[in-house]
């Protein structure tokens, strides 16, 4: 194995650091505490080169690396990066340093925390950056398993429910999208199985796989890896997972770990199973509205803020479905850049709750109050997730989720006659779901939290210091670096989408578009 | 008479002989260290299954075969026999009586186990499962000043004189009808001729009592008990040898002798598998106390590689072979943490070990590797296992036992995962930390590493079971 590779070391950083810090004595929190910030640090720099150095002009995989792994089932260790990966490796970096700062909070058996915490960031490095089938799936689950403990130890609320409903829900998820993989590599005749990725593509390019087993085998991974991703009526873990667990974990769950349905769907089922894929579009398409606007009503009625944002991160998350039910390049391309963009959202707003958690000791919407007062970092940073999370422009989400529009935008099916004008009413409805209802619920709350009179009590808290500002800059920097500036991201993901969709159109040439 | 097939038995017999007169000689306080002696013995014995000691080719007119497949389950009982070993040093304190003569009967049991590896005939399956069986009647009623332990030495011996009962009666059935004992024998029968009733009686009796060793639903009653009241390296051992023994004997019949049934007998033993994955994993909800629990996962996880015998083929039974690997060291990790707090703990119920990561970190990580490696959680053995399983039933196109299997994977996670819990958040009833010895916690750490590395590096271990399981499925 190179461990020079950007990739490897990008995985393994963080593993050794974890394993490193096994061997700490429990006492010398503080020293852990710091080498768990420097194992995450040289990992977002580590990421962050990976960025740097992919060359989008190139459309193949780069940084590749292949190591033979198990031999009579062709499963190799294979990292390597095209567009959409190096984004969501920048994302795991940037989200898991983030986490990593904003962990103050945590008082108890400090050593166990960061350990599983950075075993959760190399995990989801490791499923991003594979292309084996087999690890793609391993490093999910790899980075999955911490969360429950992590939720039953440092969470709050009922947390033991919340890990235990959470954890059952995506394993069974998972579970149901691992028979979807293994049908998968079972598809093509004997002497052509094989994990690896690549070699798969470059097989069904040539013999597409029989439309009925195309049609059998998506489900599973539709509705395996929609429950990863809260999809409608599979994302009831969510709220309440988010709701009771420690800041960071809902931090790096909802900002990294649930993009690995969407990341799969986009980089295995599509590719390989383009009819299947068309032929489940119309379930996609009602249940992802269902996302966008039902969750988003649910959202309205929260009390506790961490359940509306998991209940706004659900909703979010139809937006990037549309883009992936689109069939479009436009739309694929918006449907990464909202990955992208809700990760870092999402993490700037579970970290800020968290941060008004542990001053204040409550979440209730209704106890909080005029925060801004006491509190001005820290609430017009608040006020700014907001803004991000409504899709204003300047923000990321704002770049991604017009993308996702535009893209469903052209699909024809889509499209009714109203009068003499043509409109697309997916496009309607998200459009209401998610400026309109995202816009009420999320001003709302922002009204309540940080306007209005501040409560005595609330008079003495103290704002973040310039060490606890660190993540929420960053985050905020990267949401609007991004959204002012989309340029660098979007030409790192075209060239990977175009291909996608160029195939697509390939297999089921009835779902092109007109252009 | 090539009596250089037997080496490795021979030697394993010798080993416990030896420490059997060498307890005459040493003081009552240093007794427990003949464990060692034997551990080592076995290793070397292992050390020598690579260089000369074992032959390949068979003998005896036809009755033992030493292939690959034996050599592997061979190598597969030496470990776990040697690793129950250095466990029951650690647990020596709470046996009473000789010790001496409790790892002697370890390494007896162990003989048996690698005579069953080996059977190619109804009358050597008998007789190699009867010695195996034997020394699991003393060593299950061990502790006889335990209500429990005896309990569970009675339940064990009138079941298992029963299941014993059950497979003579079948052999005399095979043995009348086809006039032969010899697995070969039997298949040129069953080739030429239907298979008349009596025959099939006979073999649904071997079956059934092939079916009490292995723990399959409807032949598990037996387990939740013995495992409860055994002592936990008794409980270790019937869980990954007795396990092991009684599939690789299931193997050599099914693929030996009934190979020509094989679209009748793939039926059955679905239907057992999936019968087991459910009753084990929805029974074992409910229990609280973590032997007991760990038996009925046994029942589910005999479902399990059950389910890789049903898909028939060199990759399921590679399948079974890497699982039932995987499985040992999985097993033999949680049971040396039982033994562990069997001195501390009144005794093994759930409730005993809340805040367990707080008493004893150590003993805490393990079980929870081994308990997320039983789960089928990555980056442990057990995950891989039940991968290579599910792949060899969805070649198969068996969708029904594919939906069973994954719903006791995901109802399985259920209760390892309360076990979890219990350990790591709630409060616990005594602070108090507890220490582990030196030797135990060298198993632990070596246990552990296996389950994760097997878990990480499948390579070589799929290598061997694949050509293990070639040379027994043609």
């Amino acid at each position: 194995m190179d461990f020079l590779n950007i990739l490897n070391s990008s995985i393994l950083t963080p593993l050794v650091f974890a394993a490193g810090l096994c061997f700490v004595p429990a006492s010398k929190w503080l020293a852990i505490r710091w080498l768990a910030i420097l194992g995450a640090f040289i990992t977002v720099v580590l990421s962050g080169l990976a960025f740097a150095w992919f060359n989008p002009n190139d459309p193949g995989f780069q940084f590749v690396n292949r190591v033979m792994w198990v031999e009579s089932l062709d499963m190799s260790w294979h990292v390597g990066a095209d567009g959409i990966t190096v984004v969501m490796v920048l994302l795991t970096g940037v989200v898991g340093f983030a986490a990593t700062l904003v962990s103050w909070d945590i008082t108890s058996r400090q050593k166990e925390f960061y350990v599983l915490l950075l075993v959760m960031i190399a995990g989801a490095m490791g499923m991003f950056a594979s292309l084996d089938i087999f690890f793609l799936y391993f490093f999910h689950e790899l980075a999955l398993i911490p969360t429950f403990l992590m939720i039953g130890i440092w969470g709050s609320g009922k947390r033991e429910y919340a890990a235990m409903k959470m954890t059952l829900y995506l394993s069974a998820g998972a579970f149901v999208a691992l028979i979807g993989l293994i049908a998968l590599y079972l598809a093509p005749p004997a002497a052509e199985r094989t994990f690896d990725l690549t070699r798969l593509l470059d097989y069904v390019r040539s013999h597409p796989l029989n439309a009925n087993v195309q049609r059998f085998i998506y489900p599973f991974l539709l509705f395996g890896l929609g429950t990863l991703v809260s999809l409608v009526p599979f994302h009831t873990w969510a709220p309440i997972g988010y709701g009771c667990a420690p800041t960071a974990t809902a931090m790096f769950h909802a900002g990294v770990l649930k993009k690995f349905g969407l990341y799969a769907l986009i980089r295995i089922a599509l590719p390989l199973l383009p009819v299947g894929a068309r032929h489940w579009n119309d379930v996609l398409l009602v249940l992802l509205l269902c996302n966008i606007v039902y969750a988003g009503l649910v959202a309205m009625r929260q009390k506790d803020f961490n359940y509306l944002l998991g209940y706004s991160s659900v909703a979010h998350m139809g937006f990037a479905f549309l883009g992936i039910a689109s069939f479009t390049f436009i739309g694929l391309t918006g449907a990464v850049l909202v990955m992208f963009a809700h990760g870092i959202m999402a993490a700037l707003a579970f970290g800020l709750s968290g941060y008004l958690y542990a001053q204040t000791g409550t979440r209730e919407i209704k106890e909080l109050g005029g925060l801004c007062r006491p509190l001005p970092f820290v609430g017009t940073a608040l006020v700014m997730a907001a803004f991000a999370s409504i899709g204003l422009p300047g923000f990321a989400n704002f770049a991604g989720e017009v993308m996702t529009l535009f893209g469903a935008w052209q699909v024809p099916a889509w499209q009714a006659k109203i009068g003499a004008a043509t409109v697309s009413w997916p496009v309607l409805l998200a459009l209401w779901g998610g400026a309109v209802i995202g816009a009420v619920y999320m001003l709302r709350a922002i009204r309540n939290i940080c306007f209005g009179p501040t409560p005595a009590k609330w008079q003495s808290l103290t704002d973040a210091n310039i060490f606890a500002r660190v993540p929420y800059v960053l985050l905020l920097g990267v949401l609007i670096w991004v959204g002012c500036y989309p340029k660098p991201f979007v030409e790192a993901i075209k060239p990977a989408t175009g291909q996608i969709i160029t195939a697509l159109e390939k297999a089921v040439p009835a779902v092109a578009p007109k252009r | 008479m090539n009596f250089s097939l037997l080496k490795l038995e021979m030697a394993t017999c010798g080993l416990a002989m030896l420490v059997l007169m060498l307890e005459a000689f040493v003081q009552r306080r240093d007794r427990r260290f003949l464990g060692y002696i034997g551990a080592a013995g076995l290793v070397a014995i292992l050390a020598w299954s690579y260089h000369g000691g074992f032959v390949a080719g068979s003998g005896f007119d036809g009755i033992w075969v030493n292939d690959l497949t034996a050599l592997y389950f061979k190598r597969l009982f030496l470990i776990g026999t040697a690793l129950v070993l250095v466990m029951s040093v650690g647990f020596a304190r709470q046996l009473e009586g000789g010790v001496g003569e409790f790892f002697a009967l370890l390494m007896f049991a162990c003989t048996g186990m690698m005579l069953t590896a080996s059977v190619n005939d109804f009358l050597m399956l008998f007789v190699a499962l009867e010695t195996v069986t034997m020394s699991f009647y003393i060593l299950v009623a061990w502790l006889r000043r335990q209500q429990q332990s005896l309990e569970a030495g009675v339940k064990y011996l009138i079941l298992g004189a029963l299941s014993s009962a059950f497979l003579v009666y079948g052999i005399t059935f095979i043995y009348g009808t086809t006039g032969t004992t010899g697995f070969a024998g039997v298949a040129a029968f069953l080739k030429a001729n239907a298979a008349s009733a009596p025959l099939k009686i006979g073999l649904l009796l071997v079956l059934a009592g092939l079916g009490f060793k292995i723990a399959s639903v409807p032949f598990h009653a037996w387990v939740p008990d013995v495992y409860q009241g055994a002592p936990a390296p008794v409980t270790a051992f019937l869980a990954v040898g007795s396990k092991a023994a009684g599939f690789v004997l299931l193997l050599r019949v099914l693929f030996g002798a009934l190979l020509p049934l094989k679209p009748t007998w793939v039926l059955l033993i679905g239907a057992l598998a999936g019968l087991s994955v459910l009753y084990g994993n929805l029974a074992a909800m409910p229990q609280r106390n973590v032997k007991r629990l760990l038996g009925y996962s046994s029942i589910s996880h005999a479902g399990f590689l059950l389910l890789g015998v049903a898909a028939a083929d060199v990759f399921g039974v590679s399948a079974v072979l890497f699982y039932l690997f995987a499985y040992l060291f999985t097993n033999l990790c949680a049971f040396t943490v039982i033994s562990c707090l069997a001195e501390t703990l009144p005794d093994d119920e759930r409730e005993n070990y809340a805040g367990l990561a707080q008493r004893s970190p150590l003993l805490a990580a393990a079980m929870t590797v081994a308990l997320a490696s039983l789960a089928g959680v990555p980056p442990m053995a057990g995950f891989f296992a039940k991968f290579l399983v599910f792949t060899a039933i969805i070649s198969q196109k068996m969708w029904c036992l594919t939906i069973i299997g994954a719903i006791g994977v995901v109802v399985s996670l259920y209760y390892y995962l309360g076990v979890v819990k219990a350990m790591y958040w709630q409060e616990p009833r005594e602070t108090g930390a507890i220490t582990v010895t030196r030797p135990m916690k060298a198993l632990l750490w070596v246990t552990m590493l296996a389950v994760i590395g097997i878990g990480v590096f499948q390579g070589s271990l799929t290598r061997c079971a694949l050509d293990a399981a070639a040379t027994m499925v043609k």
